[in-house]
């Protein structure tokens, strides 16, 4: 099958999609968010359709469902009434019915954004590995369709016992991705840690779950809201809530699976571990600790705040000393993390609103930072800082994009970060002022890492002895990076078109949790 | 600096000098002609730019200090000039003893250093920051306690654990008698001290003691 007949195909692809489009958003009554969980899982099923020959066929159908996805996320923002507090785009279907449970999607001002970002880091992904995944292409590309329908139904279901089950599901291509197509022997080891860590949390998470279906006879997140927990019981869910979403987050003596991971995943698995699968424990912080248990929150509010405080001061000054460019960026991430629980647990719309923020701008700086060390990583063979240097000299266009995301890691005004930051301190300092300071230590030492290694990548002499052909960015490359960088400046310029989305969803959340 | 470049060396051209020139006679001239915009009597032109205490809002008074303490600064100024001229072209042998010796060097040294504030930045936050971010919470903490009671204790626990367990199996006959003797040993006992040993081993009670630290939690809160 030659390239212009894949060529022409997906053109005529293109051409039709506006009609499906049209008829799922604007057709009434039509479960938009089951579409959008179901494309990709087609797609992943397509692509086994296709011999195994034909590997640029299935590259571009990958390409084209997840692109395709993408674009039918965007219609969800469209068609989003940010003026209401309620569930939106809402399904509901017979899962065990004579147990009480269904299959319940619908999206808020919350989830929104996380559904996006996920269906965009996804083609992302696929471009990533286009040249430098050359085993089980066919399989990659399934294990990121499934991801992708994964987290978009994680983001949105509204059942406590389908979130578990999407939680967990979405271990599973995880634990593929990092295990087959890491970058060395000790990656199975970097693969079992990561699912173990997360696993045995999960398994408190599913009894919390258990307790609660026997006391309220639904795990309906809906009528969960309206159902009132003792504080004792309170507690021990929050407790148990938060075994699973802590080694998610990851907060401090549950955060040593991260850096292993990171440096052990290929780029792909780096991107989504960075840009999706963090967000996943702060996200269920946020939609089902803190509404489901508010006195709970409110007891143990000290308790996560001298974790995020630990983790912003001691995870900086980790990544300050760290040789290998992943484990930089993985042990960041755990810093940046912390001020995000910092304002998730200020327990206000600023801080709240800001975490969010700063979980999307983390979502589009940290997966370009991994990019960028996933370029180097292409051409070199190494992640050794030491290797590197004057790299300016020999890639300018990369190390223009390079600094860009290290600018935004930072959080300097005009990038993504610095907004969220910003947010986060503000609500953390109306609760408490000493534990804003000390967050925004993190943000010194944030200039300290970040500034320290982008100086000894890029500037400096080239170390030919080394590294002795050079090779700029090539378009693909830059094409993978575009949507990063546009999304970086532009929350960090205009957050008010995401903020916007959020604030009655987020006064919602909030109220839940006042009395 | 290569020789080739030596011979390139010129004036600044008229596009560049052009900026100097107006950037020059600003910062000279823009305090003498902007006086009373900005600290004029009575000047509203900061506005509330510069905060100031509710007590200092009246002006009036710092218009109208003496003469001679107005002059401090220009006269500060000049001795500064004086100082700077004495020391370093007409005293300039005395000076420089002066550096040389034990005392003048300490002062120098500190003065020049920027009063040694690197040194105490260093010393203090950066190489304790460093230190602690390798030595601490990587090397003792991460890769330490972490990494032992975490994923590497595990490994380490089931290995020597099922390498103990694997010696029992020796092949040997009389080991075999032994543990059989054991066995019957301990049946024995239980079946003769059944109604010692039977409050510990009926797990139904297991059970209830459960139960009942449930209900006491669960109706702890409500009552």
């Amino acid at each position: 099958m030659n390239s212009s007949y894949i060529n022409n195909m997906s053109l005529a692809f293109w051409a039709v999609s506006p009609v499906f489009l049209y008829n799922m958003v604007y057709s009434s009554n039509s479960p938009f968010l089951l579409y959008l969980i179901l494309v990709p899982l087609v797609g992943a099923l397509a692509l086994f359709l296709i011999p195994s020959e034909s590997i640029q066929l299935i590259k571009v159908v990958a390409l084209n469902v997840s692109l395709f996805t993408y674009i039918a996320s965007l219609f969800l923002w469209i068609g989003f009434d940010a003026s209401s507090p309620n569930f939106q785009y809402l399904y509901q279907a017979d899962w065990m019915p004579y147990g009480n449970l269904y299959f319940t999607l619908g999206i808020d001002g919350i989830s929104l954004f996380f559904i996006i970002l996920s269906t965009l880091l996804v083609p992302i992904c696929i471009m990533l590995g286009w040249s430098s995944i050359t085993i089980y292409i066919r399989e990659y590309m399934v294990a990121l369709l499934m991801l992708d329908a994964m987290m978009i139904a994680v983001f949105s279901t509204l059942d406590l016992l389908l979130f578990y089950v999407c939680f967990e599901a979405v271990l599973i291509p995880m634990f593929v991705i990092i295990g087959v197509w890491g970058s060395r022997a000790r990656r199975i080891r970097a693969a079992y840690q990561f699912f173990l860590y997360t696993f045995f949390g999960s398994v408190l998470m599913l009894l919390a779950i258990l307790m609660m279906y026997f006391q309220a006879g639904t795990t309906d997140l809906q009528i969960l809201l309206t159902t009132e927990f003792s504080t004792q019981r309170q507690i021990l869910y929050f407790l148990a809530f938060f075994a699973s979403f802590a080694a998610k987050v990851p907060m401090i003596p549950v955060h040593i699976w991260l850096p292993e991971a990171h440096v052990e995943a290929p780029t792909a698995g780096s991107v989504l571990l960075a840009g999706i699968m963090l967000k996943l424990g702060t996200y269920g912080f946020l939609r089902f600790s803190m509404p489901l248990f508010p006195e709970a929150t409110l007891y143990f509010t000290p308790f996560i705040y001298t974790l995020s405080c630990i983790a912003v001061i001691y995870a900086s000054l980790t990544t300050v000393r760290q040789v290998d460019l992943k484990k930089i960026i993985a042990y960041s991430s755990v810093a940046h993390m912390g001020v995000v629980m910092l304002g998730l647990f200020s327990l206000n719309a600023q801080g709240v609103e800001g975490s969010i923020l700063l979980m999307l701008g983390h979502g589009l700086v940290s997966p370009g930072l991994f990019m960028c060390v996933g370029v180097l990583y292409d051409r070199y063979k190494t992640r050794l800082v030491k290797y590197y240097g004057g790299v300016v000299h020999t890639m300018p266009l990369f190390a223009t994009i390079f600094l860009l995301f290290t600018m935004g890691n930072i959080g300097l005004p005009g990038t993504s970060n610095f907004v969220g930051e910003f947010l986060v301190l503000t609500g953390c300092y109306q609760t408490n002022t000493l534990i804003a300071a000390l967050g925004a230590t993190g943000m010194v030492l944030g200039g300290a890492y970040s500034l320290w290694l982008y100086n000894r990548v890029v500037y400096g002499f080239p170390k030919p002895h080394y590294i002795n052909t050079y090779a700029d960015i090539n378009r693909r490359e830059f094409f993978m990076f575009v949507p990063l960088i546009i999304g970086t400046l532009w929350m960090g310029i205009y957050p008010e078109v995401f903020l916007h989305d959020m604030h009655v969803s987020v006064a919602n959340v909030i109220q839940h949790g006042s009395y | 600096m290569h020789k080739s470049s030596m011979s390139g060396i010129h004036e600044a051209p008229l596009l560049m000098s052009l900026p100097l020139v107006l950037l020059a006679f600003g910062s000279i001239f823009v305090g003498y002609m902007c006086k009373d915009m900005f600290i004029g009597v009575g000047t509203q032109f900061w506005g509330t730019a510069l905060y100031s205490l509710p007590s200092n809002t009246l002006l009036v008074e710092s218009e109208y200090i003496p003469q001679d303490i107005k002059m401090i600064p220009l006269a500060l100024t000049g001795l500064g000039a004086v100082l700077a001229y004495t020391l370093n072209y007409s005293n300039v042998a005395s000076s420089y003893t002066f550096t040389t010796s034990y005392y003048g060097r300490m002062l120098y040294t500190f003065l020049n250093k920027r009063w040694l504030f690197d040194k105490v930045y260093n010393d203090v936050f950066g190489k304790n920051a460093l230190s602690f971010g390798y030595n601490v919470s990587f090397k003792s903490v991460d890769k330490g306690v972490l990494e032992m009671l975490g994923p590497y204790g595990l490994v380490v626990m089931f290995k020597n654990l099922s390498g103990q367990f694997k010696s029992l199996q020796t092949g040997y006959v009389y080991h075999y008698a032994f543990v059989m003797l054991i066995g019957l040993t301990f049946m024995l006992a239980l079946v003769g001290l059944w109604d010692v040993v039977s409050v510990y081993v009926d797990n139904r009670l297991y059970f209830i003691h459960l139960v009942t630290y449930l209900i006491i939690q669960a109706t702890a809160g409500e009552a």
